[in-house]
């Protein structure tokens, strides 16, 4: 387990705007997050499923309260948990899919990759959100928090600052982006 | 994107939501002023239904990814092995862990006992720790003949428990049928065993049915001390484990003595209630205050407040009878709610109970004449009973005789070949049938459940034990299968190859050269690295197949011109090749393709000539592939022309069978696209690749027409068509249009979406064909019809390839515009190719830069504003087209007044 006084002042960093922050900490805050969820979703019970993503946003809270971690504001907070679990997902989407390629590139017919859940997806939805940070970093934000936090629009609101009906706002004009973004091949020229 | 285009996009959005939706239109169209993207853009968002899923699919794919990570983020996952315990499957799960079931494996001997692992990232670590620990401490101190023994402990990669594994049922579920003297007489045993704990200074304290186990000889093994607590005692010196902790909270109620469920201090007497309740249910079938539909927290309050029903009143049968009176009062008085008013222990409580079986006067009751006589009369009836008993029983035991142990010889004899018969006639009969994957697997567990018990009465019958490794082969195999009839379910199929691995070895290390034996265990150990692929741990995948290559190595030793391991063997050098390319270990590959072709050119006897010709076919197509993956379009070829003049060998040998036919056409594939300059990296040579295909085609157009049901040949037909149409769209325009026609008009709403894909890429090879016939009206119309099946096709789909093969879709729509004298459409089509990001990853490939190159060079040649950065990026594209050593055309220039600014 990481010393948790550096825990403590990269979360801090973090916080005031230094991203960096995250590559110090990402591995080994993750290690911890993962056990703590891995122990709940074993507990789930049958036909109770639960969404992975929020199950991992309140293991954090839990992490954060067991280290001793103090926050200014739960915003921040949120906001890093969507932020990090935007990044371990995407790699892992990336990962997957360049294996995938690379086997089925090479082996066109080769048994066992039925069904495989290559990330090409999530990639997409990753760029997508990249290109929306540009125009509207608050959107991709609330995006960011609701698909890869899990977190409710109220959670969101409250994290934010803004009304639910800004939050409900947001959620309705980037998903309608996202889509025809992610759908479309009629990006906007980046020359 | 500008913040200040996002504005406008999100004004445009909202405002138009605002409006009735058949004015949006009309109303985009003017305020949009000719920004035709922005006006699709916002058109698009809000018929967003037309294109819903994607994101949806992109989330799902999220959860999906989290559960993954999350669930091979478990300390259990690839640690198979505690100490020297190998872990073989799992036995259950419970709050504090898992547990397993494990078997030595130090080679010494063999022993299966029940791994209790404890979970780490509980809350309270440090405390759940210490239970752990406790529970082993506890257990060392126990050793009675009817507690489940600890047999060995250890601390890493997390604390961890060995115990005697107890194959039984839990007390009481088998009562039925067995008579009210036995049920007693084991429920006596139990007593003894809580007995010896607690003159240890133990306390049990989650005594229920499911923790005592009785084992098919009719003996009753405790088990599950993982949250006893210790009486005060001397011995104990460990302040952190008094007795007076009740934090500890069983699972059920029903069980749980009065004070337990109060949180208050518990102690021997807790233990006594617990046994009340045990005997409760053991007498009538339901523990004490079971009502339908009750919930824990009414059981509890049940639990603490009312007194339960007479047994007599709860059982039904004629049992009823025997239990009022005596039995009614032992078990009430065990569960009084008063500590001190219960049994003063176990030995109390299992007295009274002898003394009810000898007809004496229980203490339960108080002691009145009539009482005291009617126990005389039935102390004799009583003994007349026990008498047969014992003789019936005797009878049992002792049934050993001559005859019977032949007719237990015959009837194994029996068991082990139907087993056998199911596992593989039956399993190989319906494998191919839709639909057959769960019956399959009930069939094969089925049989595999009779093997194993056989194993276990004959322990030292390595070729049961042989059957029973296939047995577990085969069931991985149903299990992780992912192919089209699968169950999908890794965790099993891993769990089963490695039962089947482990009982391989066992087989191995009895007879080091039998070369089943060794060729079965390379096999299983492929296929858990295939398994291991799938779950994404490629290091611990390549392990098995390291592992699975020395296995071969060891099989092909001692049978070196076996025939049937030659055959399976190159089956498994592929496969390691196939791995090590995957993981871009190209030297490994070639290694592993290289071992391949040694053992296929192994001479063999004439029967087997065609099966070998086939696998050396099979392996030089191989290296040729891998050549082509390292632009060696040369050496591809040579390999490809072997393997082709292999394959035709074999249709001279056996011209009618449909699989040599397709191998055949295989082969031409391979050659042609050596030749497709639409391929990667190639000799450019579209007359010879033209020949290829056309013969491929062919071949299948012979099949397909030969077998009306033979729809592997007629979606080949389709695929050769397409690259037909590619490769002659420029050369022979004419000709290509035909092949693209037949490879689009095959395709229907129910086809694979890539067969939809191959009618798309078709289109586009036909827009590229009908530009260079001078007819940009059709090419246009091909390549929007390109771009609308590209569009159509499922999210889920291969997105990369989709990717590329729309921005191939716009390239050759702006051409058609270009060249329809529409250059402004033009621009902005390419632009938008442009816009597309093919490099998300950073490894852009050959196909990708050139496009890029191409484009650029396109519209910087129609648009002088954006001129200097279309050829900017051009230059790029050739920088790492350069850095990962692909050929490289004419170099652009960038004009030096591109710099000035």
């Amino acid at each position: 387990m990481a010393d948790e006084l550096q825990i403590t002042q990269l979360l801090g960093k973090w916080a005031s705007g230094e991203r960096s922050a995250m590559d110090s900490m990402a591995p080994v805050l993750y290690a911890e997050l993962r056990r703590i969820a891995a122990a709940k979703l074993r507990a789930e019970r049958a036909g109770h499923t639960l969404d992975p993503t929020a199950l991992v946003n309140e293991a954090f809270v839990r992490l954060l309260s067991t280290q001793g971690v103090s926050w200014q504001s739960r915003g921040h907070f949120f906001a890093f948990a969507s932020s990090l679990m935007r990044r371990i997902l995407v790699d892992y989407g990336r990962r997957r899919r360049a294996v995938k390629r690379r086997i089925s590139r090479l082996v066109p017919d080769a048994t066992g990759w039925t069904g495989y859940r290559s990330g090409e997806n999530l990639v997409a939805l990753d760029e997508a959100l990249t290109e929306l940070e540009h125009g509207d970093a608050r959107k991709a934000q609330v995006i960011e928090m609701r698909y890869f936090g899990g977190m409710s629009g109220e959670d969101i609101a409250a994290a934010l600052g803004v009304g639910t009906a800004t939050v409900t706002r947001d959620l309705r004009v980037a998903e309608a982006w996202l889509r025809s973004f992610m759908t479309s091949s009629h990006g906007v020229a980046s020359v | 994107m500008t913040p200040e285009y996002w504005q406008r996009i999100e004004w445009l959005f909202e405002s138009a939501l605002a409006m009735p939706a058949e004015a949006r239109e009309l109303w985009l169209l003017e305020t949009c002023a000719g920004d035709q993207a922005l006006r699709l853009r916002v058109t698009a968002m809000l018929n967003g239904g037309v294109a819903s899923g994607t994101l949806e699919h992109a989330v799902e794919e999220g959860h999906s990814m989290a559960r993954s990570l999350l669930e091979s983020g478990s300390p259990q996952a690839g640690v198979t092995r505690f100490g020297s315990w190998l872990v073989t499957g799992v036995l259950g799960k419970g709050g504090m862990g898992t547990v397993y079931e494990a078997v030595r494996d130090d080679g010494s001997y063999t022993q299966a006992v029940a791994l209790k692992v404890m979970q780490s990232g509980l809350p309270g670590g440090d405390m759940a720790i210490r239970r752990f620990r406790q529970e082993r401490n506890i257990l060392a101190a126990l050793d009675h003949p009817d507690i489940a023994r600890l047999v060995d402990g250890g601390e890493a990669p997390v604390p961890w428990l060995a115990i005697e594994k107890v194959v039984g049922t839990p007390l009481g579920t088998c009562a039925v049928g067995e008579t009210l003297e036995s049920r007693l007489r084991l429920f006596l045993r139990v007593c003894g065993a809580v007995q010896y704990a607690h003159s240890r200074l133990v306390v049990h304290r989650d005594l229920k049915p499911a923790n005592i186990l009785v084992t098919r000889d009719g003996v009753p093994k405790l088990l599950d001390f993982g949250i006893a607590g210790l009486l005060p005692g001397k011995q104990w010196t460990d302040p952190g484990t008094s007795l007076t902790r009740t934090g500890m909270m069983p699972m059920t109620p029903e069980y749980a003595s009065p004070e337990q469920l109060q949180g208050e201090p518990i102690g021997v007497a807790s233990d006594v209630y617990s046994l009340g309740a045990v005997l409760y249910n053991l007498l009538t079938g339901q523990p004490p205050h079971r009502q339908e539909g009750m919930t824990a927290r009414e059981m509890e309050a049940a639990v603490t407040t009312t007194m339960p029903s007479r047994p007599s009143d709860v059982a039904s049968g004629e049992i009823r009878a025997k239990l009022r009176g005596d039995l009614d009062n032992i078990v009430l008085l065990a569960l009084r709610k008063e500590p001190d008013r219960r049994y003063g222990s176990a030995d109390a409580l299992a007295a009274d109970i002898r003394r009810h079986l000898e007809g004496l006067p229980v203490t339960a009751r108080a002691a009145t004449f009539s009482y005291l006589a009617s126990r005389f009369v039935r102390r004799h009836a009583w003994g007349v009973a026990a008498v047969c008993a014992v003789v019936i029983s005797l009878g049992a035991g002792l049934g050993v005789a001559a005859r019977q142990a032949r007719i237990a010889g015959e009837r194994f004899r029996e068991v082990r070949q139907l087993a056998n018969r199911f596992l593989f006639e039956f399993d190989d009969s319906v494998r191919n049938l839709p639909g057959a994957t769960r019956s399959r697997e009930l069939v094969v567990r089925t049989a595999q459940d009779y093997l194993g018990r056989l194993s276990r009465d004959a322990p030292g019958d390595i070729a049961l034990t042989g059957e029973l490794a296939a047995a577990y082969a085969r069931l991985g195999e149903i299990q992780g299968y992912a192919g089209a009839a699968s169950l999908g379910r890794n965790a099993d199929a891993l769990i089963s190859y490695r039962r089947s691995e482990q009982l391989w070895s066992e087989v191995k290390s009895a007879r080091p050269r039998d070369v089943t034996a060794l060729r079965s265990l390379a096999s299983v150990q492929m296929n858990i690295g295939l398994i291991f692929i799938r779950d994404e741990h490629l290091d611990e995948a390549g392990r098995y197949y390291t592992t699975s290559a020395d296995s071969w190595k060891a099989a092909l030793s001692v049978a070196p011109d076996d025939p049937e391991t030659i055959r399976q063997a190159i089956t498994g050098w592929l496969a390691i090749g196939d791995y090590r390319q995957s993981v871009d270990d190209g030297g490994g590959a070639l290694d592993a393709y290289q071992q391949a072709l040694d053992f296929s050119r192994r001479p063999v006897d004439k029967a087997a000539e065609a099966k070998r010709r086939n696998a050396e076919a099979i392996t030089l197509s191989r290296l040729g592939l891998h050549y082509s993956g390292l632009n060696q379009p040369d050496k591809a070829r040579a390999y490809h022309e072997e393997s082709l003049a292999m394959r035709l060998e074999n249709l001279k040998l056996t011209p009618l069978v449909p699989a040599t036919r397709r191998s055949v056409a295989t082969g031409y594939e391979n050659l042609g696209s050596v030749f497709d300059s639409t391929q990667t990296l190639s000799l450019g040579d579209p007359a010879a690749a033209e020949i290829n295909y056309r013969r491929a085609l062919d071949l299948k157009h012979e099949a397909a027409a030969a077998d009306p049901n033979d729809n592997d040949s007629r979606a080949g037909g389709i695929l050769d068509a397409m690259r037909l149409c590619e490769t002659l769209a420029v050369v022979r325009p004419a000709d290509a249009i035909p092949y693209c026609r037949e490879a689009t008009s095959a395709t229907t709403e129910g086809s694979t979406a890539a067969l939809k894909e191959y009618a798309a890429l078709a289109e586009i090879g036909m827009a590229r064909a009908y530009l260079a016939l001078h007819r940009p009206a059709d090419a246009q119309a091909a390549a929007e019809s390109a771009l609308r099946r590209l569009n159509a096709l499922p999210a889920g789909a291969n997105l990369v390839g989709i990717k590329l093969n729309r921005v191939r879709a716009l390239n050759a729509l702006g051409s058609a515009l270009l060249a329809g004298a529409q250059p402004a459409k033009a621009r902005d089509t390419w632009r938008a190719a442009l816009g597309v990001n093919l490099g998300e990853t950073g490894e852009m490939s050959y196909r990708d830069l050139e496009l890029i190159i191409d484009i650029s060079g396109r519209v910087a040649a129609i648009d002088p504003q954006g001129r200097c950065g279309y050829l900017k990026r051009a230059v790029q594209a050739q920088a790492s087209m350069r850095a990962q050593n692909f050929p490289v055309g004419p170099p652009v220039v960038v004009p030096a007044s591109c710099d000035s600014k």
